[in-house]
């Protein structure tokens, strides 16, 4: 129902894939974007962002036009087939192996494919096998055997120089290997194959394979050699392998290639073959990549369209080449598709990074618009009340998913039943009940939002043993603002255990999941911090775990005396944490005790400590802005009490505040102003600043997430 | 386009290349077939042209050109045609515009198809006279606008062994068309006999070169018409002073041959007034004559002038009349004299216009005369007068053999019209309407048929498989006199060696308001070009030719 949620533009028939396909979804002709040099596309984002969903959109929209084909990298199956050959098969030859498949099966314009040269490389690698006896090697050189099946009608036809010869000589093979006593390592049968492949090969068939198995390194031009050494390599594994799985990629690629050269594929073939690796980030996904993006900067090229997901902005790691990231070309949808991409020219020539061969596109936030719509249409099927209501979640929504599309379907579905009031907090939808269409039992939208972005998309590299407590993990973290602050959480919540996290892994991981920190808070997300603050503030009865985790980091910059990290001071930072933990009047008379003589200090340590979330329960802070709830003390501090609340609330974004607590912000200020005390006269243009902000639902204090949350307005 | 159809930017090249394989076909096949298709003439039926919303060809198989009148008297033809299909025949035309939003011209064009239809079944009807005629119908569009075609069609069919066109008839109107057309006709040397032309354009003159060689004409021209009108008139319409001309100068071959007619009678006496001239917009268009016509009025009012020759078409007649009626001077009794194309006035005349022309003690204050081509009554009532005075003069009745041949010949041809109409009828054939006489038409186009009937019989061989040529039925005209002159029921037609009719009678017509509420349209005597009657056996003198 959303599949095309805020990628109407990147799917229509001139959008960016309509035209990087070379055809529309219709079938209309497209002049192909970019040269013969294409680049790998990257869909970046983090989870939640929909690229897998863009994925199944383009294949869902163009597969019917273009042979067009997607494997999820992130599938266990692969390497289950694999699994029993370790000799013969990987993962890599696997998922290869299912694509040229899919693509042997494709009956568009144009039709089926067959992969002669593909088909070499498997049927020697074939000799692995892990019996090695005759019958193993023949089982398993006729499994490929069907990526050499021609169509009825087509076999008839002279054009093909492979079939006769190629599938005869595997026959001949077949039929010698049958004949010879074969040692245990499958060399004499790799010899006994590769003789009776060249034997009966034609002259035509034989310069394809020196063009490509010629290549192979230290094959010196013999296709014979080459295809010997790449079923060596891939036996030995390791870096060999790795070779050895590049160039069956080549030469899958290059058989797409030949289908649409000649006069037949110039004839019959239409728009560009697209390979679709959805959680390419994985392992399998990686090497796919990476071996087509080095052929691509070796100089080889070929049509067909790679489009990947990653998950970081940059691409992943091993784009880098470990080397700081340079400069990605990259476009945002909304920014309009770019016309022309040419490699991006390193110092060091084909030695240089892959990522000059990649063009990034970053996932979309829904706009505004977007935000809006999907979410009334969401809530349509729900009858509210009151238009209030319904604008209340919509701004819910909005907030809580920072544009995030998977996020507003979630929020916005489980909202849709759920009723809130005009002055509720905006976290009040995360306790709303998700009901599943499949009649599962409902669950709280913040657990399977926190299931579907954190646990089903663990970081890559976490290793195994972390895998249990990671959610905990981050639910602790989500208080913390920097590394330092991580690392008190971590090392109190991994007390008793053997390996583990320090605050800087937990920070990469999070970066390359897509999670990256900001520099005032550890979770850099807004949304996702909303989640996991929801959760530990649940965790535990009355939300001890969320007072205790809070209290740890009060503790901790009370009695040490690190540097205040992402604070001004050690002392602010502690007043942060002892602000949502109980510590209210301290707090205040702090500040109060504070303010003379040094007001512009005063504010913005002011905004520091109040840019925080408000822990569950009542909140009063709207009404103590006001002063209506009475509070003992001088002037200064009753007025001071006021204003931390007033802060407090218009910071934490999370409640609506308007025009209201603009007002109430000025006020205050003002009156602070006026008071007896050194400098107090300073005060009086930042009330005019806050309350402008304030009205303006602008953020007090920024920093990435509050930008992030700016951007999609 | 239907779903069906692949669209152009859907296929694979080889679809594209099947497609513009495809478009280069069409387009070769839209050059084979279709543009000479487009180029193909629009018809109305086979053989017969569509041009500009008119039928234009030639038809001889019943096809009525879209004119319901004439339907029943063209499918009477075919059915003449086919009876005399298997016997020796050869082809003769009728050119006449066969179209008209009018429906007085329509009944009229139907009175010339039965005269031609008439005039057929009496050339077909001798026993064993071969070669029969077969006719056909060649409308050349009105006012002969399309002539050109038809006259292409004409030459091709006498150049044609299966047609065998010996001689093309018709022709009702002297225009400039009319004229080009008998010009080609004649100078590819297909005989024309024109029944019904009167222009002295469309005429050979006598003793000089002929214009139109092989034209045969069987009514006066204009100038013999005044000619006979004057005679007929005495000496009232030669007194100059009381006689004046009123001509339109607008280009008209009628009418400019009128006034010159006209003014070639010898006039006597005291000078009267100076001729009269008017310009009008067209034959059909009144323009400004109202006012050109009240001047001329009111000159003649003040003058002695009680005739008036006028040479103009009827239209402008009518004004003109109804503007000299009016005038203060109109207790004075005016004749206006014109040539042929008045017989059509009586049916241009409103009620009111008659009234006009009446003066209140109820006499008439105009009278129109002119000369008829022929009129039915003439023989008998001239015959009755002849009669009259022989018996003054000789006190008995005058025996069948004392009686003048120039009307005893004609009465008697008349009366084979009239025998050969009842019979027609009896036989059932139906010719649309009872064939009406008064406008002569039916007979001016019967006596045509009938003359090259004639012809035809007196230039066949012995051999009568073999048609007689073009050349002898165009030197056969001038050989229709004497003895071999052609009994026409409008008058004895016996041929100069220009075509032309000698000394053929015009009948004088009164056009007089009357007491009843049309008008009155009434035969006064036949007046004779010459003078004087036809001489005996219609011999020539020598000198006329």
């Amino acid at each position: 129902m959303y599949e095309d949620l805020g990628f109407e533009k990147l799917l229509d028939a001139d959008g960016f894939f309509a035209y990087l396909l070379g055809r529309s979804p219709s079938g209309e002709d497209r002049k192909p974007l970019y040269g013969s040099d294409l680049p790998v596309v990257l869909l970046t984002g983090g989870p939640g962002m929909g690229k897998g969903r863009l994925l199944r959109a383009v294949h869902a929209r163009f597969a019917r036009q273009v042979p067009v084909i997607r494997l999820d990298c992130a599938s266990s199956e692969y390497a289950d087939r694999a699994g029993p050959e370790p000799g013969a098969r990987s993962a890599v030859t696997e998922a290869l192996f299912e694509a040229a498949l899919l693509l042997h099966t494709w009956r568009g314009t144009g039709g089926a494919f067959i992969f002669p040269r593909f088909f070499a490389g498997l049927a020697v690698i074939a000799t692995g096998v892990a019996d090695g006896t005759r019958a193993g090697i023949t089982t398993e050189v006729e499994r490929y055997e069907e990526l050499m099946q021609q169509p009825r009608l087509r076999a008839l036809s002279a054009r093909d120089v492979w079939r006769g010869a190629l599938l005869g000589a595997v026959r001949n093979m077949l039929e010698v290997l049958a004949a010879q006593a074969l040692g245990q390592d499958g060399a004499a049968a790799l010899t006994a194959l590769l003789d009776a492949l060249f034997e009966r090969l034609t002259p035509r068939g034989e310069a394809e394979l020196t063009r490509i198995y010629g290549e192979y390194p230290g094959a010196a031009g013999q296709p014979k050699h080459g295809l010997r050494k790449l079923a060596v390599d891939f036996r030995a594994g390791g870096e060999g392998r790795e070779d050895a799985e590049r160039f069956l990629f080549r030469a899958l690629r290059e058989d797409l290639e030949a289908a649409y050269g000649g006069l037949g594929g110039w004839l019959g073939r239409v728009g560009r073959p697209g390979l679709l690796l959805d959680h390419a980030e994985e392992p399998l996904g990686e090497r796919l990549l990476r071996a087509v993006l080095a052929d691509r900067r070796d100089g080889q090229r070929d049509r067909v369209v790679i489009v990947g997901t990653a998950r970081r902005a940059d691409g992943g790691d091993f784009l880098h080449g470990g080397l700081p990231p340079r400069e990605v070309a990259a476009f945002r949808p909304a920014d309009g598709v770019p016309a022309t991409w040419s490699r991006r020219r390193d110092a060091e020539g084909d030695r240089g990074p892959l990522s000059a061969g990649v063009l990034i596109l970053r996932m979309p936030y829904l706009t505004g618009d977007q935000l809006r719509r999907a979410t009334e249409r969401i809530q349509l099927g729900a009858e509210r009340e009151g238009g209030a209501d319904r604008r209340r979640i919509t701004a819910a929504v909005a907030q809580l998913s920072g544009g995030r599309p998977h996020t507003v379907v979630r929020l916005a579905t489980a909202a849709a039943d759920h009723r809130m009031e005009t002055d509720d907090n905006d976290r009040a939808i995360l306790d709303a009940k998700l009901h599943h269409p499949d009649g599962a039992p409902e669950r709280p939208v913040t657990d399977v939002l926190l299931e579907e972005l954190i646990l089903d998309q663990l970081p890559v590299r976490l290793a195994h043993e972390h895998h249990d407590q990671w959610l905990d993990l981050l639910t602790h973290l989500s208080v913390a603002h920097d590394l330092a602050c991580a690392d008190v959480l971590l090392h109190h919540h991994q007390a008793g255990r053997v390996l583990r996290l320090s605050a800087h892994e937990v920070a990469q991981l999070l970066n390359d999941t897509g999670w990256p920190s900001c520099e005032r808070h550890f979770i850099g997300d807004f949304g996702l911090r909303q989640l996991l603050v929801h959760r530990l503030y649940g965790l535990e009865h009355d939300g001890a775990a969320w007072y205790a985790d809070h209290h740890l980091l009060r503790d901790h910059y009370a009695v040490s005396e690190p540097s205040g990290g992402a604070f001004r001071s050690v002392t602010t930072h502690q007043m942060n944490h002892h602000l949502v933990s109980g510590g209210v009047d301290d707090v205040v008379r702090h500040l109060a005790a504070t303010l003379p003589g040094r007001p512009r200090q005063w504010c913005e340590e002011l905004l520091e400590i109040a840019q925080a979330p408000y822990p569950g329960g009542a909140d009063e802070r709207r009404k103590r802005a006001q002063g209506l709830v009475p509070v003992e003390g001088a002037p200064l501090r009753r007025t001071v009490d006021q204003l931390l609340h007033a802060v407090w609330l218009c910071e934490e974004r999370t409640r609506p505040t308007g025009g209201e607590m603009a007002g109430t912000l000025e006020q205050l200020l003002r009156l602070l102003s006026t008071m007896d005390f050194d400098g107090a006269g300073e005060l009086g243009p930042t009330a005019t600043q806050w309350s402008r902000l304030a009205a303006n639902e602008q953020p007090l204090l920024r920093c990435a997430c509050t930008d992030q949350l700016g951007r999609r307005r | 386009m239907p779903g069906w159809i692949p669209r152009w930017n859907r296929l694979p090249r080889w679809g594209r290349i099947l497609y513009a394989l495809a478009g280069v076909a069409v387009l070769v096949a839209a050059g084979v077939y279709g543009i000479p298709a487009i180029q193909r003439p629009d018809t109305c039926h086979d053989g017969i042209e569509k041009i500009g919303g008119e039928c234009i060809g030639v038809d001889g198989a019943g096809y009525d050109f879209g004119t319901p009148e004439i339907s029943a008297v063209v499918k009477a033809i075919s059915e003449e045609n086919k009876r005399i299909a298997k016997q020796p025949h050869v082809t003769v035309a009728m050119v006449l515009p066969l179209q008209s939003t009018t429906a007085g011209l329509r009944r009229q064009m139907r009175s010339d198809l039965q005269g031609a239809y008439l005039g057929q079944r009496q050339a077909n009807s001798g026993v064993g006279q071969v070669p029969r005629i077969r006719l056909v119908l060649a409308n050349p569009g009105m006012s002969y606008r399309h002539q050109d075609k038809v006259v292409d069609a004409l030459l091709d069919m006498a150049q044609s062994e299966r047609d065998k066109l010996r001689a093309v008839t018709g022709f009702n109107l002297t225009l400039d068309a009319t004229e080009k057309a008998v010009a080609r006709l004649t100078e590819s040397g297909v005989p024309v006999l024109a029944s019904r032309i009167s222009g002295d354009g469309i005429a050979n003159v006598e003793g000089r070169k002929q214009r139109f060689p092989g034209l045969a004409r069987i009514i006066p021209t204009n100038g013999d018409a005044a000619k006979a009108l004057a005679n007929f008139n005495g000496e009232r319409g030669r007194e100059d002073a009381r006689s004046v001309l009123v001509y339109d100068t607008r280009p008209d071959a009628y009418a400019q041959s009128l006034a010159s007619a006209f003014r070639g009678i010898k006039e006597t006496g005291p000078a009267g007034p100076a001729d009269m001239s008017f310009e009008s917009p067209g034959i059909d268009e009144a323009g400004s004559t109202g006012s050109q016509f009240e001047q001329i009025a009111n000159n003649i009012c003040g003058s002695a002038a009680d005739t008036v020759y006028f040479a103009g078409r009827t239209l402008h007649l009518r004004i003109f009349a109804l503007t000299l009626a009016k005038q203060t001077c109109a207790d004075r009794h005016f004749t206006l004299i014109s040539g042929s194309d008045a017989a059509s006035l009586r049916q241009n005349m409103s009620e009111k216009d008659w009234a006009q022309l009446r003066g209140e003690d109820g006499g008439a204050k105009v009278t129109v005369q002119y000369a008829a081509p022929a009129h039915p009554a003439a023989w008998n009532i001239e015959l009755a007068a002849w009669t009259k005075q022989w018996k003054k003069s000789h006190h008995r009745e005058p025996t069948a053999s004392e009686l003048p041949q120039y009307l005893t010949e004609p009465k008697a041809a008349l009366d084979g019209l009239n025998d050969l109409i009842e019979s027609t009828s009896k036989a059932g054939t139906n010719l649309g309407s009872t064939p009406n006489l008064e406008d002569s038409r039916t007979m001016l186009v019967y006596d045509g048929l009938v003359t090259v009937g004639t012809a035809l019989h007196e230039v066949q061989g012995n051999d009568a498989e073999h048609a007689p040529s073009l050349t002898d039925v165009r030197q056969e005209w001038s050989k229709l006199q004497s003895v071999h002159r052609v009994r026409g029921t409008s008058g004895l037609i016996c041929l100069t060696s220009g075509g032309n009719p000698y000394d053929k009678p015009v009948a004088v017509v009164e056009l007089n308001p009357g007491q009843g509420v049309r008008g009155s349209l009434k035969f006064v005597g036949l007046g004779w070009p010459t003078g004087k009657e036809q001489p005996k056996n219609c011999v020539i003198p020598s000198g006329t030719s």
